[in-house]
């Protein structure tokens, strides 16, 4: 067969690279088998492919075993000390063009540091289970009528049996619920209650659940810490909170749990280390899910599918992929409920989504982030971009400062070459330089990156410090010290090292310096494109922050205060003995009570249609019981019919839709409307009335069918409108009444626009962390600007002079000197604009609610940059032009 | 674990040398592999995994004939040494060992 093939030439200059590079005894025959491969490429699929290859071969073989030894070649010479002591000099020569250079490449350095820290925190999610790669949620993914209706996370808790039946696949599964609304504990000290504490943070889970995920247990046993229903687990801090002194001997202790889904005293089988920022499951507390399940609600008929509160985990075997797996589990669902589903012509599919994906590629749909802290993976590529252009500035920094010293170079690089030294050895010189440059510039960012990131830390609420243990890092700053001073130094270093010996030693090289001038004027101009979209982009981002946060909402949400409603012993009479008392205070002009508040989202949600349309015309709709006073104490406005105010404990009362449920259902006119019923669920409920369409969760979302229920009194929100500036006053006189109707129940209290506005946490620290490096950013350009513009005053120092002695005005020079780089920037701007425009169209289309793009948004950054562009220029233009020109002149 | 452990990929290149012999060389290992594994690899993974084996003394090497194919540079062939071959019977024992500890369970469970 090889007779076959004809020899042919391979490519000449990867086989030259090779050549250099490869070991010499090894060389004949690597060299041999790429050609032998590259022949037979040729042959069969023709001679691009087969270059294409062999250049691709050359790169693979550049391995440590095939590469020579390089150590006596001419860059580690002894030339190396020399050149490193010529690169001191020059930096202590020029000191402010040194200190520009270094802390301009530090800056870029530090942001990148610091941006990396943040990505592999963020890409660190729930990658610490031993397990991580075997364990998996069970996502729900229903069709209506064959059209898609969501992704969610919640389910029945008879689906984990069910699992584990049918699946042999799964090897282990846990269900986790919740503590919805919190729970209230106590630490019981002689059978005497100590203070309590209302708890957010707790999950029933199973026994299985600590062997599946690896959490760190300080104390008790893993295996079987949960196996008794009256058993606790809590976190470090938790141990410190409710046995403070006692910490060490937390386990074995009583604690007592009230409120809401499990009641009675457990005993604290084992402490676990605080959970690590990184896990998208946070708590503080665990009980075992056995408990849970004895509850009346959860062993009543139909409620093992019905009650869709819990979550589910499951972890396979690790003889099965993915794919088996969720072939089986797919239409476990039809198997178990297909009355129920098919009655609502529903289809569910189960799917497995492995856990490292939920924090940055899962968006459930009723998944509100409390229990899985998701994050968008977009605003991951985003953080690298921008670390990427604050390098790419810091770099184009360098180069334009080195190459704008190239006729003070000039001279050396002449004299150097009269005495007979090579091109290369030139090069390696100014590579040096740029090397000790770069890695002082290291040093220096990884100071600044151990100052900022602490503070990066606190605006994300993770604690973030500086690791040069962690391998991305430490092959990323090896990269940047090996491939920083080649990228920045080498287009330098060659330019510098060009030329000819006899003009530089003349000092005429006119014709040179303006094609390296435009190429300069190249780097500028992109800079500062950079620097234009990323203002514009901070500009954006707080006025849309501040258009959500001021917006009308159709809610009056200032001065209410709301409440958390009692969790323990909460009877009719201690709320109606607390509502009486706390409405005769004076401060409080209304009071309403409802089962959410707005910001909290939805009680339930079920589907609706209109009672004359067919079945398949059902439309998701969100339900909130309120009652009589909701509707004054919000200031919610009616469209048509009545509100809850002369409604009866007897009922029926209806419903109240808003304006975009009379659309969804056909329901005609507002007026219409009101005539008219809607079936929620099974039930056929008439509309009381039609409210103005209001923004009940944050302005990311649409209006959507919505509607309200009356009660006649709970006790899960109260809500108080205060007429007071004094708040604190009335916070005590509350906390009083409270503590008085509703004994053993902590009170815990907000004011309603602060909790509506923490739905915008997530925008506001992408505001801030877009803020900061776009700062980052700015900087470094303008840092790059100051030192052209002060280069260029003092090479052209004589020429203002002889300006000034013929009667040029400061301002005049002033003007000259500034207009260059004014038009730069304008240019600038010119290319940023349309860029800028695309990239706020698309970022504003996350928000249902949007500001509207205006002039307004582009006029502010760009003159925003001029001035601040202008004022580093002008500082050293005036200087400049005020200077004494005898003193310029003088000289030589 | 260098030098006492054969890797996955130099026990296969190893177990080719074997089944190349004499004519075990660059090119022909790596169209060996692909032809009974489909896998892919390349040049200079195999070289890499060569340079390797000869260093732990598994194989030994000489410069066989040059062609025209090969722009006139000889190769180099490669055979296994009695080290090798001790080793490569290790391995093939420990897996078998290990293959015959596994319950028939784990077979069924993928079947069903």
């Amino acid at each position: 067969m090889n007779q076959t093939i004809r020899g042919h030439n391979p490519p000449r200059i990867p086989r030259s690279i090779l050549r250099w590079y490869c070991k010499p005894n090894l060389l004949e025959d690597i060299e041999g088998d790429i050609q032998e491969d590259f022949n037979k490429r040729y042959t069969k699929s023709g001679a691009r492919s087969a270059r294409f290859y062999y250049m691709l071969d050359v790169i693979r073989f550049f391995k440590p075993f095939a590469i020579r030894n390089f150590s006596k070649t001419q860059i580690f010479n002894p030339m190396f000390k020399i050149n490193t002591r010529i690169a001191f000099r020059n930096l202590a020569k020029n000191k402010l063009y040194s200190l520009i250079n270094i802390t301009g490449l530090a800056i870029g350095i530090a942001a990148c540091l610091i941006i990396a820290h943040y990505v592999s925190f963020q890409l660190s999610f729930d990658r610490f289970h031993e397990n991580a790669e075997s364990l998996y949620r069970v996502n729900v993914t229903t069709y209506q009528n064959e059209e898609y209706a969501g992704t969610g996370i919640y389910c029945g808790y008879a689906l984990g049996p069910a699992l584990k039946r049918d699946v042999p696949e799964i090897a282990n599964y846990s269900r986790i619920h919740p503590y919805y609304n919190g729970a209230i504990i106590n630490r019981v000290i002689d059978s005497l209650d100590a203070t309590a504490f209302r708890e957010e943070n707790v999950l029933f889970v199973e026994p299985a659940f600590l062997n599946m995920f690896s959490f760190d247990l300080l104390e008790g046993d893993g295996n079987t810490a949960l196996d008794n229903p009256h058993s606790i687990m809590i976190s470090e801090s938790m141990a410190a909170k409710y046995f403070g002194a006692d910490a060490t001997t937390a386990y074995g202790q009583t604690l007592k749990v009230t409120g809401g889904w499990a009641g009675g005293s457990f005993n604290v089988t084992g402490i676990f280390k605080d959970i690590p920022g990184n896990s998208h499951l946070k708590f503080d507390f665990l009980l075992p899910i056995q408990k849970l399940l004895e509850r009346n609600q959860y062993t009543r008929e139909g409620s093992d599918w019905g009650w869709t509160n819990f979550m589910m985990y499951a972890q396979l075997i690790p003889q099965t992929t993915e794919k088996l797996a969720e072939e089986k589990i797919g239409d476990l669902m039809h198997q178990y409920t297909p009355e129920d589903l098919e009655k609502a012509s529903l289809r569910q599919v189960l799917s497995l989504e492995p856990i490292t994906n939920i924090h940055l590629k899962s968006a459930p749909d009723d998944g509100d982030g409390e229990f899985s802290d998701t994050k968008n993976i977009n605003s991951i590529y985003f953080m690298i971009l921008i670390a990427g252009f604050i390098l790419v500035i810091a770099w184009i920094n360098f180069i334009n400062l080195s190459t704008a010293k190239a006729t003070e170079r000039g001279m050396e690089v002449g004299i150097k070459k009269a005495m007979g030294a090579h091109r290369p050895q030139l090069i390696a010189q100014f590579l040096t330089e740029s090397f000790w440059i770069n890695l002082l510039a290291i040093g220096l960012a990884l100071g600044l990156s151990y100052l900022l990131l602490p503070v990066l830390g606190n605006t994300i609420d993770e604690p973030l410090t500086l690791q040069l243990s962690s391998p991305v890092i430490q092959i990323g700053l090896i990269a940047l010290i090996l491939i920083g001073p080649v990228l920045a130094g080498l287009y330098p270093a060659f330019v510098l090292s060009s030329f000819k010996t006899v003009n530089a030693l003349k000092g005429s090289d006119s014709t040179k310096l303006k094609h390296q001038f435009s190429l300069r004027k190249i780097l500028v101009v992109f800079q500062f494109v950079i620097s234009t979209l990323l203002i514009a982009g901070t500009f954006v981002v707080s006025k849309q922050l501040d258009f959500m946060q001021t917006q009308d909402t159709g809610l009056d949400m200032s001065q209410v205060l709301v409440i958390k409603g009692p969790s323990v012993d909460a009877t009719r009479a201690k709320f109606e003995s607390f509502k009486s008392n706390i409405s005769s205070f004076a401060s409080v002009e209304k009071f309403a009570s409802s089962r959410s508040i707005p910001g909290n989202g939805y009680n339930f949600a079920t589907s609706a249609r209109n009672e004359n349309a067919e079945l398949s015309t059902e439309r998701r709709i969100d339900i909130t019981w309120i009652d009589k006073g909701f509707m004054e104490t919000y200031g919610l406005e009616l469209v048509a019919g009545r509100d809850f105010s002369e409604a009866t404990v007897e009922g029926p009362n209806g419903m109240l839709i808003s304006e975009s449920s009379i659309k969804a259902y056909s329901l005609g006119s507002a007026e219409e409307a009101v005539q008219s019923s809607l079936i929620l669920g099974t039930d056929t409920v008439f509309i009381r009335g039609v409210v103005k369409d209001h923004n009940w969760q944050s302005l990311h979302k649409e209006f959507a069918p919505s509607g309200f229920l009356f009660t006649s009194g709970t006790t899960n929100y109260f809500s108080l409108r205060i007429n007071t500036q004094n708040a604190k006053a009335v916070i005590e006189e509350a906390e009083i009444q409270y503590l008085e109707s509703f004994p053993g129940n902590p009170l815990e209290y907000y004011f309603l626009d602060d909790f509506f506005n923490r739905q915008y946490a997530e925008d506001q620290q992408f505001g801030k962390i877009f803020n900061a490096f776009a700062g980052f950013a700015i900087f470094a350009a303008c840092l790059g600007l100051f030192g052209l513009a002060s280069y260029s005053v003092i090479q052209k120092a004589k020429e203002i002079g002889i300006r000034k002695v013929l009667g040029a005005s400061s301002s005049h020079i002033t003007m000259l000197f500034s207009k260059r780089y004014m038009l730069l920037i304008f240019i600038a701007n010119l290319i940023a604009i349309p860029i800028a425009y695309f990239g706020m169209k698309n970022w504003l289309q996350d928000f249902a609610f949007s500001i509207p793009i205006s002039v307004e948004l582009f006029v502010f950054p760009i003159l925003l940059l001029a001035a601040i562009a202008a004022i580093t220029i002008l500082t050293q233009t005036v200087k400049a032009s005020l200077a004494n020109p005898v003193k310029n002149l003088r000289s030589e | 674990m260098k030098g006492t452990n054969l890797g996955e990929f130099q026990e296969l290149v190893l177990l080719t040398i074997g089944s190349l012999h004499p004519e075990a060389y660059g090119v022909a290992i790596k169209e060996e592999i692909y032809a009974h594994t489909n896998r892919k690899v390349t040049l200079s993974t195999v070289h890499a995994a060569l340079n390797r084996l000869e260093k732990k003394g598994l194989v030994k090497s000489d410069l066989g004939e040059a062609t025209n194919i090969r722009g006139g540079k000889r190769k180099r062939n490669f055979t296994i040494t009695a080290f090798g071959i001790k080793m490569l019977s290790e391995a093939k024992r420990q897996r078998e060992s290990l293959w015959d500890s596994i319950p028939d369970i784990v077979f069924q469970v993928n079947l069903g």
